[in-house]
């Protein structure tokens, strides 16, 4: 249980100090970061159900993705503000350094499977942005027009 | 309407959005949102992630087009922001085209990102270590890690070296002082989460799933150059840790 809390705190500040780095305005900083925080906690729950690394990504990046629409239509703001905050704890960062880093050490087997997971990671969490970016035009297709 | 002012106005706003990390469709939607207020019968932007071309024209007069190429791009969301608010404002019939172009002018005129965000690098890689689920002391050297590599990043973005090399020392300072924290403090420490999570700010994870977005967007091109762009940086992070891991073995 500590360790659970750790992490989401975990992804709190690193997603609080991403949002730092990407010069987000003052007032959106805890809000991103909950999003992310969230999305994280989403990960971490669904872990308990199942291993598979791509419905995991998913899942969490859908749960940001909608978070991150309500956030943006609350505040007037656009919806990337609390997006790529949201997405961070699970883009596939490591993976992008796996491979160059195995294939400066000439892993070649390591290589190939970190290229195929990165692409997987990064394809659920874009599908999941997708599909949430689908359902919000869907749902309120007018009021994007007047506003 | 004075077409070449809006004209003029919609083009630096395109280049401050293309130039904080915008995407290419979202640049592409503002700028053709602001052309149509003018009314005329072609308005037509194309949009890239290394430039754009915009052309205005109608049979009442002489067409305009415009090409504009962008050199380099770093996240800046606040920017983004701000001609957001600008063109809805605009678009609403809120500001004149005088106004617009004033407002955009201002944003223009204003100098880049030049702050360090040292606290930002310390709580994102410290916060990324406990995450990944290591240990709080792990956590406190990514924390000094990110602080060197931030310090790193920052001196080598002043002096004005290339992108490739700017990553590729951030990440080397990264793997010194991980590896040299490590041996010297006392305790036990996970290397490897430490290595990880001090390279976040750095590594392109946001780019390469932003590139497949657009990719499944339809945006091809743009998700081609998005994803080239991904794999040249993080080739830079890996020869970075890789120098430092190689150094530390020799010795």
């Amino acid at each position: 249980m500590v360790g659970i809390i750790l992490q989401l705190i975990g992804a709190f500040s690193s997603t609080l100090g991403f949002c730092v780095l990407l010069n987000i305005p003052r007032r959106h900083w805890v809000c991103s970061a909950l999003v992310g925080t969230a999305a994280w906690g989403v990960y971490l729950a669904a872990g308990s159900f199942t291993d598979a690394v791509v419905t995991l990504n998913f899942l969490a990046a859908l749960t940001a993705a909608v978070l991150a629409q309500v956030l943006a239509r609350f505040f007037r703001a656009p919806v990337t503000m609390f997006l790529i905050p949201g997405i961070f704890p699970m883009v596939p960062g490591a993976g992008m350094y796996e491979i160059a880093y195995n294939a400066v050490q000439g892993n070649q087997q390591l290589v190939n499977y970190y290229i195929m997971q990165t692409l997987q990671i990064a394809g659920a969490i874009a599908v999941g942005i997708f599909l949430a970016d689908i359902v919000q035009r869907v749902i309120m297709p007018k009021s994007i027009k007047k506003s | 309407m004075d077409y070449k002012l809006l004209l003029d106005s919609v083009v630096m706003a395109g280049e401050i959005m293309l130039r904080s990390g915008a995407e290419t469709w979202r640049v592409e939607d503002t700028m053709l949102r602001m052309l149509r207020m003018s009314k005329l019968k072609t308005a037509q932007v194309f949009a890239m992630t290394t430039g754009f071309t915009v052309t205005l024209d109608d049979p009442s007069m002489d067409s305009l087009t415009v090409v504009r190429r962008i050199e380099t791009r770093s996240m800046n969301l606040e920017r983004v922001d701000q001609i957001n608010q600008i063109s809805r404002n605009f678009c609403c019939g809120d500001l004149t085209v005088e106004e617009m172009f004033r407002a955009v002018k201002k944003i223009y005129r204003e100098p880049g990102d030049r702050k360090a965000h040292l606290p930002g690098y310390m709580i994102l890689t410290a916060g990324f270590t406990l995450m990944l689920g290591a240990a709080v002391s792990d956590a406190a050297v990514a924390a000094i890690a990110g602080l060197i590599s931030g310090l790193g990043v920052w001196g080598c973005r002043k002096v004005g070296l290339h992108v490739f090399l700017v990553n590729a020392i951030g990440a080397f300072l990264i793997g010194v002082t991980a590896i040299l924290c490590t041996r010297m403090l006392p305790g036990n420490y996970e290397l490897h989460s430490i290595i990880i999570g001090s390279i976040m700010p750095l590594v392109p994870g946001v780019a390469i799933t932003n590139a497949v977005y657009d990719t499944l967007h339809g945006d091809y091109i743009s998700g081609a150059a998005r994803m080239l762009e991904a794999f040249v940086t993080a080739a830079a992070i890996g020869i970075g840790v890789g120098i430092s891991m190689a150094l530390f073995q020799l010795i």
